[in-house]
């Protein structure tokens, strides 16, 4: 065989406390068994973090990687990941963003951070050179300014993946910001980063990236450009981004509210936040490296107390979702705007930040806390100056904001009384989607992923589709396969909700191993188109079914993960709103979700994977994906 | 003489590199991805996610860039 194509074909580790640099080749069994990207990034954090680190300490360990298809032509391939053990909940994180692909033409596929700097630091990739170099100005600053800093200092065409005051602060739910635009949001990786002193990471390069079988790549690529470009919206995709989504989501009532005591009503929502009022601030679309759909947007707010105000938006829609419908902002884009900004300047996760806040507006309403534990400020619902002062005090651990910033799990214990019978997290992470209004993939997978609340990918069960529609989506996607599609595609709607997360979970790995995007129309090419993409850029022959093996091996290494770290199904926590109180959905009204439902469905995604009832894997399972190997003696921890 | 690829419209730019990554591969001999070796050059402006659009002096002028851009920023007559 010829030079593998696709890969960098080298991992990048950084000890952070020793200075020491090493790089190591990326070998052709991790790429067969793992693909790369997140699928590898599991086992290296596996290997990486020492068993039972506290995650904000220097045993833990941050792993980056960017797929083989990053840096090419394939559309959509501009997707890298991280890894750690989340300062959230101790399990294990799997977080994706548009930017940092560059660490590809640097030369790496992957980048493991180890211990702790002995001061503030920023991490330069530029090819062979790797330096850890004093970031004593930068530390205090928030994401945009270190962000201009390093580009005035090392170039703009580097990647610059940042932290805020918030990751600097140790608070549990920071996030890291790459180019001002995206992030890997959940989970608290910017707190890992500010435990090692790791301010940001700058990366550059001038390597090339090989083609192995190039004939064959071109047809396939030709193949796929004109098939994707088949698809219908792509326009809308591009015009309104993630807000494409806002209409079907509105009228299924997935826009939860005032800490999911509600769903905003459909025309509510769509009148509050008319999408050519969002136009009008839009100056511009924003791209992931590779993307034909640009999905993201530069804004300018042109009117309103925030006139003048630049910023990039990755995803409007959960800006829409967090800053707007959770806490009653209702109708006011540029407070929203002004919000998600915050957030992206400060280093904080929209939706868990917004969920401490919706969470803490509740108690004040209820009479739990008052001004005294509020430093004076008065909270409720649509107060944004009120919610902006509280996300800078989350940042800056000032006054109540320090209960906060502990996160989602530890807050309710600081408060005490009987504030955790309101708080709304799965695992620690604030779920975007209410399973009381619909059952889906979307709702069910964030209380069975890895990461915990947070769903899997946006899929085709978000909404009701017409008779025979699932089936003719799994027969174009390919999965799953015909041995299981009587048994995942059944039910009400023609799909079990526990069963088909399972395969959505490992399709997505897949997509996020070789470097995707995972939004709906890359998630519709069929995976066969996939393999062969693969199989002639890196030379390596894997085809459909392998490839998904290898997206399920990866979601079991992270489980295997979690079981080491003394994470199990009956220590996860639900909360209680969704499955002991109705919800108002306009003049509707829902009721809780049935705990032996949630159990059921909880249940059949654990069959469905072959894991015991109690979470943890089969022997035979382990087997099967050939795991043995990595896991030492202790299968399951 | 006139250039028969041009940046028609550059503040459409949106910075995914389709056509640096383009222009790399089906112009360089041995067929690699890679933007330094790419004959246009995408950079960024005013701190912000918008983006300066320019070829360098050897640029070939082949079009290629045009035919991979999807954000209207390139025309090949």
């Amino acid at each position: 065989m010829g030079k593998i194509g696709g890969y960098a074909g080298n991992i990048l580790h950084v000890d952070l406390s020793t200075g020491d640099v090493i790089k190591k080749p990326l070998t052709e069994s991790l790429m067969r068994q793992f693909l790369g990207g997140s699928g590898i990034n599991a086992l290296l954090a596996y290997e990486a973090v020492k068993p039972s680190a506290d995650p904000l300490s220097p045993d833990n360990a941050l792993a980056f990687g960017a797929g083989p298809f990053v840096g090419t032509l394939i559309l959509g391939a501009g997707k890298s990941c991280a890894s750690t053990k989340m300062p959230t909940s101790g399990q294990i994180d799997t977080s994706t963003t548009g930017s940092f692909g560059k660490l590809k033409f640097a030369g790496y596929d992957h980048l493991v951070i180890t211990g702790k700097a002995e001061r503030p630091v920023y991490l330069h990739i530029f090819n062979d050179r790797v330096e850890m170099v004093d970031a004593g100005h930068l530390w205090g600053r928030d994401i945009h300014e270190a962000t201009d800093l390093l580009w005035q200092e090392l170039g703009k065409e580097h990647n610059v993946m940042t932290i805020g005051p918030a990751g600097e602060n140790l608070v549990i739910d920071a996030n890291v910001i790459g180019d001002k635009y995206s992030g890997y949001s959940r989970g608290g990786i910017g707190a890992v980063m500010g435990s090692k002193n790791l301010k940001a990471i700058a990366v550059h390069g001038t390597q090339d990236i090989h083609v192995a079988r190039v004939a064959q790549f071109e047809q396939l690529l030709s193949r796929l450009t004109a098939q994707f470009f088949d698809q219908r919206l792509l326009k809308e995709w591009r015009r309104y981004g993630t807000l494409i989504s806002l209409k079907p989501m509105a009228q299924t009532g997935l826009y939860a509210h005032k800490n999911y005591q509600e769903a905003v009503a459909a025309e509510k929502i769509i009148d509050s936040f008319d999408v050519n009022a969002f136009l009008e601030h839009k100056s511009g679309d924003v791209a992931c490296m590779s993307c034909p759909i640009g999905c993201k947007h530069f804004l300018r707010l042109k009117e309103g107390p925030h006139a003048g105000l630049t910023l990039s938006v990755g995803c409007a829609n959960a800006a829409l979702q967090t800053w707007g419908a959770y806490c009653g902002v209702l109708g006011q884009w540029e407070e929203v705007f002004k919000s998600a900004d915050l957030c992206n300047r400060l280093g904080l996760d929209w939706y868990n930040a917004s969920a401490l806040i919706c969470w803490s507006i509740e108690l004040y309403r209820r009479g739990i806390i008052d001004r005294g534990d509020t430093d004076g400020l008065e909270l409720d619902w649509n107060n944004a100056p009120a919610i902006q002062e509280l996300i800078q005090n989350i940042a800056y651990r000032r006054g109540f904001g320090e209960t906060l910033a502990q996160g989602m799990k530890a807050a309710p214990g600081i408060i005490g009384k009987n504030s955790e019978d309101y708080i709304v997290h799965i695992d620690g992470l604030a779920p975007p989607f209410d399973p009381r209004m619909r059952l889906s993939t979307e709702s069910v997978s964030q209380f069975v992923n890895n990461r915990g609340g947070h769903s899997v990918a946006v899929t085709t069960t978000m909404m009701r589709r017409k008779p025979g529609q699932m089936r003719r989506y799994a027969e174009r996607a390919g999965f799953p396969p015909q041995d299981a599609m009587d048994r995942v595609l059944s039910g009400p709607e023609e799909f079990n909700p526990g069963r088909i997360s399972k395969w959505f979970e490992d399709n997505v790995a897949v997509l996020d191993s070789l470097g995707l995007c995972q939004f709906p129309p890359f998630q519709r090419v069929n995976l066969a188109a996939w393999a062969e993409l693969y199989s002639a850029l890196t030379g390596i022959d894997l085809n459909a079914e392998q490839m998904l093996q290898a997206g399920e091996r990866a979601t079991n290494l992270r489980k295997a993960f979690n079981l080491r770290e003394g994470v199990t199904r009956s220590g996860s926590f639900q909360p209680r709103r969704f499955t002991t109180e109705t919800l108002t959905f306009g003049d509707e009204t829902r009721d809780p979700l049935p705990q032996a439902d949630l159990t059921r469905m909880i249940d059949d995604y654990h069959d469905e994977r072959g894991w015991l009832p109690d979470g943890t894997i089969r022997p035979e399972k382990i087997a099967e994906l050939g795991l043995d190997q990595y896991l030492g003696g202790g299968q399951n921890g | 003489m006139d250039r028969l690829t041009n940046v028609v419209a550059e503040q459409n730019c949106a910075g995914c590199n389709l056509c640096a990554l383009a222009c790399s591969f089906f112009n360089t001999e041995e067929r690699v991805f890679n933007p330094s070796k790419a004959f246009i050059q995408i950079e960024r402006k005013d701190g912000q996610n918008s983006f300066a659009v320019s070829f360098k002096e050897d640029c070939l002028d082949c079009g290629t860039c045009a035919e991979y851009c999807h954000y209207g920023v390139l025309s090949a007559e």
